[in-house]
């Protein structure tokens, strides 16, 4: 193989388009060959930092491809006749032909072939079948980590790729020891965590009796090992696991150094001198090597190194982190198993787009919303035809995100349930989402299987409703904008308003059309998850027309601890048209009451002091209220 | 000694609803289709319009230019002969938008006579690479490729496209793609070790 092969080869294995024969081509290279090693590793931290770099830019392209396809397929498409019949039959002929000649030398070159090459492979194969991918909202759980034991291998690439880009503050890596191992404690972007149960059915055929080793490499890179679980659907009770290994021992030059600690390596500087000797120690930054006759050392600064060389590639190390089962069978022959396992880093978010529909009546605006899933897939694994399933709702964890026990119950027990819920259902051929209850969630499930790409955002459209009905209020909360009134929608979440259905949380993005008749972006705001039967309260811009200002104008000592204060609010409509105002005045906390108003006022916590009231054009109202506090 | 092999279904995974059935379902009316078309096929023509426009000029640019090609292809996608081609068709319309874009930034330049066309003609990625840190190093490399090599760069990076997407996309075979990202990040990796030399 020549270097541009090999560039070439590896390019295809970072891109993740490289078929499994080839990637084992690559690997049995690199074993064969440990220089090209450090060739593969330039490629990969080169391939993050391209990855990275690009991120913004994506996001960019997301965003312009998003907006414009919604806003074009609002635009009506003109129909044509079509040529049919003979003009059109003559027109496909030539191709046809050329295909039927092709068929036939396919098939004829097919008949030739050796019959009993198939035969005589008698190596365990492992085919897959089917997926099913389970994707949840992500979590909060403050600053998020990856507590894999492989994750030194991810975080030596990314945070050399920080460091290169000169983020000198994204180098927070800090191992730890837990359960007597060592492991990384890598914070990862988002403060939010997403995983996915990923349930992945394969056919293993030519299984011998007794011993047999099975291998699983295409799974993902954030895999929880203590997860996985491997089953039997061919039977159960003929197939017993011996053993179950993770390897994650890959293949990287920190990994063979660490080999080669006391044993003889030679390193090659650029100016083509050979320093040979003992390893002793190394860093990111240097090598120190030990002379075993002499006893003295030296230390190499590892940007002077042209290579490192070593003896021979230790054993057991991998390029790709590697899934390992000794099994028992009684029976030769097939069997169907099926993997399970939670891996990190997949997450979904629902995005919803809401066209408002210009209008003077305060209590009822009308928008036209349509929610979109957006599930994104970093777990370093493609899921090929994978049933995508969706989990709405927030699940508890205690323990950090990889200490689960395999027999959690919502993923353990609740398995069966989800196969029921995997049935065909009357429009499985669409790609549209039906949605279940499911324990305490609500589960989302896709009507025909998709491949879920690594490193890829999926956005599938799962909700639209035209014309749902909202009130108009312009809240005005000292705590949040001092001046200005927030024009805010209150949306009943009710059937008879076109909506009825759970809301997963996501972000709400409100267009109106101007005068043109042109769509355009006028606020944001975010919903949590909301029931059938709950109000959603989105908040779409400060306004400017109708703004309010408050000032104390009395405080009065009445008895040790108590004590009366006076506020007065004023509220401006510089509006052409009246409008419904709501204001939420900051209370105290504690124990309060209202002993004058003006006006009648609501407590809905006791944080608040709520007034409501719709005033006039370019008027302007004043509340006066006293409230006294004892603390 | 039982060997071992673990095999991959294979590359015949699709993404997606097929181009030709959801652009069949978008000519009948069906706007849920033909939304879901283009939020497929529009970033590779995004991306191919980003790799042409310099950097500090893709904002409201880019977001027009795919406005108005996604505007475009709904009112002529019943005149596309074949649906398997429609992703290439889409690009050609982008470069066609793109194209009478600049013409027209050409013309209003050419009238105003201002300053703008010269800072944009001198601000080459090189020439701000100079001093820069690695990132704007990195910036400045990807700026000097040539721009066939860029446009597989952004098709692949910034719009995540498989190869056979890009090939589709840009009418070429996924062997030329596969062989100029392999040139690309050459280049690149050829033009970063220059510099922390």
């Amino acid at each position: 193989m020549n270097r541009h092969e090999l560039e070439t080869l590896i390019g295809a294995v970072l891109d993740e388009e490289a078929t499994p024969e080839e990637r084992k081509r690559l690997e049995a290279h690199l074993a064969e060959h440990p220089d090209d090693r450090r060739l593969f590793e330039r490629l990969e931290r080169q391939h993050l930092l391209l990855t990275d770099h690009f991120d913004e830019e994506a996001n960019r392209l997301r965003r312009a491809s998003s907006a414009a396809a919604e806003r074009a397929a609002a635009t009506p498409v003109v129909t044509h006749p079509r040529v049919t019949g003979w003009p059109r039959l003559r027109r496909l002929l030539p191709p046809l032909a050329a295909a039927a000649v092709l068929l036939a030398l396919l098939v004829l070159a097919l008949n030739e072939g050796p019959p009993e090459a198939a035969a005589e492979d008698r190596s365990i194969s492992v085919t897959r079948e089917d997926f099913t991918v389970t994707v949840f909202n992500p979590i909060a759980q403050g600053e998020r980590y990856l507590f894999m034991p492989f994750a030194w291998t991810i975080s030596d690439a990314v945070d050399d790729a920080y460091r290169r880009a000169g983020d000198v503050r994204r180098l927070r890596a800090v191992s730890r020891s837990r359960r007597g191992e060592s492991y990384i404690r890598y914070p990862v972007r988002s403060g939010k965590q997403g995983m996915a149960f990923v349930r992945d059915r394969r056919l293993v055929e030519h299984l011998k009796k007794g011993r047999n080793t099975l291998r699983f490499t295409d799974v993902a890179a954030t895999i929880d090992p203590t997860s996985v679980r491997l089953h039997s659907d061919t039977d159960p009770n003929d197939f017993a696991i011996v053993e179950q290994n993770f390897e994650f021992d890959l293949a990287s030059a920190e990994a063979l150094l660490t080999k080669y600690i006391d044993r003889p390596i030679a390193c090659v500087t650029r100016d083509d001198d050979t320093l040979e000797g003992e390893l002793a120690s190394f860093d990111p930054g240097s090598i120190t090597l030990i002379d075993p006759e002499t006893g003295r050392t030296q230390t190499i600064n590892r940007a002077r190194l042209r290579t490192i060389r070593l003896e021979e590639l230790p054993e057991n190390l991998v390029t790709r982190p590697t899934l390992v089962w000794e099994i028992d069978v009684e029976t030769p022959g097939p069997q169907r198993l099926t993997l399970s396992y939670l891996c990190g880093d997949a997450e979904w978010l629902a995005d919803y787009t809401a066209l408002i529909h210009p209008s003077n009546d305060e209590n009822d605006v009308r928008l036209d919303l349509t929610g979109w899933v957006s599930m994104t897939n970093r777990s370093g694994a493609t899921f090929p035809n994978a049933n995508l399933k969706l989990i709405a709702g927030d699940v508890h964890r205690v323990r950090d995100p990889w200490a689960i026990s395999p027999k959690t119950p919502m993923l353990g027990y609740g398995k069966k349930k989800l196969e029921a819920n995997a049935a065909p259902q009357p429009d499985a051929a669409r790609k549209v989402f039906t949605e279940k209850r499911f324990f305490e969630y609500h589960l989302y499930t896709l009507g025909a299987p998709s491949t879920i790409g690594n490193r890829q955002t999926k956005q599938i459209g799962f909700r639209h409703a035209e014309g749902v009905r909202a009130r108009r209020m312009y809240v005005y909360d000292p705590r949040l904008d001092a001046h200005r009134a927030r024009m805010t929608l209150f949306v009943e979440n009710e059937k008879d308003n076109r909506l009825g259905k759970p809301m997963p949380k996501g972000a709400v993005r409100f267009t109106m059309a101007d005068a043109d008749g042109d769509a355009l972006f006028v606020g944001e705001d975010k919903i949590d998850h909301t029931p059938e039967g709950e109000e959603l309260e989105l908040t779409v811009s400060p306004s400017w027309q109708v703004v309010g200002e408050r000032t104390r104008t009395g405080h009065r000592r009445v008895a040790r601890r108590v004590a009366d204060e006076t506020w007065r609010l004023t509220i401006r409509n510089h509006k052409d048209r009246a409008v419904n105002v709501r204001c939420n005045e900051p209370a105290p906390g504690g124990d309060w009451e209202v002993t004058r108003s003006t006006d009648a006022h609501t407590a809905p916590d006791v944080t608040t002091i709520r007034f409501e009231f719709t005033l006039d054009a370019h008027a302007q109202k004043t509340i006066e209220y006293t409230i006294r506090r004892r603390w | 000694m039982t060997d071992n092999i673990t095999a991959d279904p294979g590359e015949t995974d699709i993404d997606e609803t097929p181009d030709h059935d959801l652009i069949r379902r978008a000519r009948a009316g069906d706007r849920d289709a033909l939304a879901h078309w283009l939020r497929l096929a529009l970033p590779a023509a995004a991306g191919l319009v980003a790799t042409r426009l310099p950097g500090h000029r893709r904002g409201d640019e880019l977001d027009d230019i795919v406005q108005e090609t996604a505007l475009r292809a709904v009112g002529s996608i019943d005149r596309l002969r074949h649906a398997g081609q429609a992703r290439s068709w889409l690009c050609g319309i982008a470069l066609n938008v793109l194209e009478e874009h600049r013409r027209r930034e050409a013309r209003r330049r050419n009238v105003m006579q201002t300053d703008t066309d010269h800072i944009e003609r001198t601000e080459a990625p090189a020439a701000a690479a100079e001093g820069a840190r690695a990132i704007d190093a990195l910036q400045a490399a990807i700026g000097e490729l040539p721009e066939a090599h860029r446009e597989v760069l952004t098709m692949k990076y910034a719009a995540g496209l498989r190869y056979r997407d890009i090939a589709e996309a840009l009418g070429i075979a996924p062997d030329t793609v596969k062989a100029r990202l392999t040139e690309a990040r050459r280049r690149l990796r050829t033009r970063l070790e220059e510099n922390d030399e």
